[in-house]
């Protein structure tokens, strides 16, 4: 009986230390890919698909959040000269996330996250780019032993990989 | 200190059965799903078919065509594929907690919609009762009972 109720505290306790999930930071989202080709235009950033985190559920990607790292990480690799409140800006990119598999429960948590990026010439309306790009990244019980936060640290690195290959993908076009 | 013992499992008991339905889904920007007519399911490689099967049977009757495989690309070319994650616990017996299924372009793959379930076990369905709701939601979200 004595053990039973060891083991049961010890639960308990666990179920205590993991914690309520905490949303994806957008500071720990910015990805600083190198040699990226400098544009003089400017573009804006629109992203839709992200979920709200709830405390009792897991930790999520907001459409709030991610933008603000996909223009942070766009303004940090110089990529465009500057981004701009849609619907300003000379180019326009629409991100949607369209899949977030995270598992439920693991000691290495892999997450796998898709985001369709669209690039639009606001001056003629014409799609210079459209790629699907999916990212994924394990986190490990090296980066947390709290599983909630585990699977926060594998989300915040999944889309730091996403948004650093699209950076290099809009790179690669080379816009003036 | 039985009684104590007793209700703390209790306590962990309705920790783990309980919680709330769900369904969340989001389109692409600007995506039109009445063009689609033909998918492809593509089967994961841990279904024993079962869930593939489902998927695409449901495809089938709300009008469309349908085939599956465990191929990346249909061996005939389709307007859509069809991509899921399906997430099972125990309680009593299996059950599947948590379907999501995308609904893909048919040649860049990009993600043109996505739908999500979650049941726990206390609000369970059966997978065809969870790909209906998942698939109704994703044509037909007005008409998700």
């Amino acid at each position: 009986m004595r053990a039973h109720l060891r083991l049961i505290g010890a639960l308990a306790a666990a179920a205590v230390i993991t914690g309520c999930a905490a949303p994806s930071q957008p500071g720990a989202m910015i990805a600083a890919p190198a040699g990226v080709h400098h544009s003089r235009e400017s573009v804006s950033v629109q992203v839709s698909g992200g979920k709200e985190t709830s405390s009792v559920r897991t930790s999520q990607i907001s459409d709030k959040d991610f933008a603000q790292a996909l223009r942070e990480s766009i303004e940090k690799a110089g990529l465009f000269a500057q981004t701009a409140e849609a619907p300003r800006g000379t180019y326009r990119l629409e991100a949607y996330i369209g899949e977030l598999t995270q598992p439920f429960i693991g000691f290495d948590m892999t997450v796998t996250m898709e985001v369709t990026y669209t690039l639009t010439d606001t001056r003629s309306q014409q799609v210079v780019l459209k790629k699907p790009i999916s990212a994924t990244h394990t986190a490990t019980t090296g980066d947390s032993v709290i599983g909630v936060k585990r699977l926060q640290l594998a989300n915040e690195a999944a889309a730091r990989k996403n948004i650093e290959q699209a950076i290099t993908e809009m790179s690669k076009l080379e816009l003036d | 200190m039985r009684n104590a013992f007793r209700v703390i499992c209790m306590i962990l008991v309705c920790w783990l059965v309980t919680g709330c339905a769900s369904m969340q889904s989001s389109r692409a920007p600007g995506t039109d799903l009445s063009t689609l007519h033909t998918f492809y399911v593509q089967k994961l490689p841990e279904d024993d078919g079962s869930v593939v099967k489902v998927i695409s049977d449901r495809l089938n009757a709300m009008g469309y065509q349908s085939t599956y495989g465990a191929g990346e690309h249909p061996p005939k070319e389709t307007d859509s594929i069809v991509t899921y994650q399906d997430r099972w616990m125990w309680d009593i017996t299996m059950y599947m907690i948590r379907l999501t299924i995308q609904i893909r372009d048919g040649k860049s793959r990009a993600i043109l919609a996505s739908a999500e379930s979650y049941r726990p076990s206390l609000e369970r369905k059966s997978p065809e009762g969870m790909a209906e709701e998942v698939l109704t939601e994703i044509f037909n979200p007005k008409e998700r009972k």
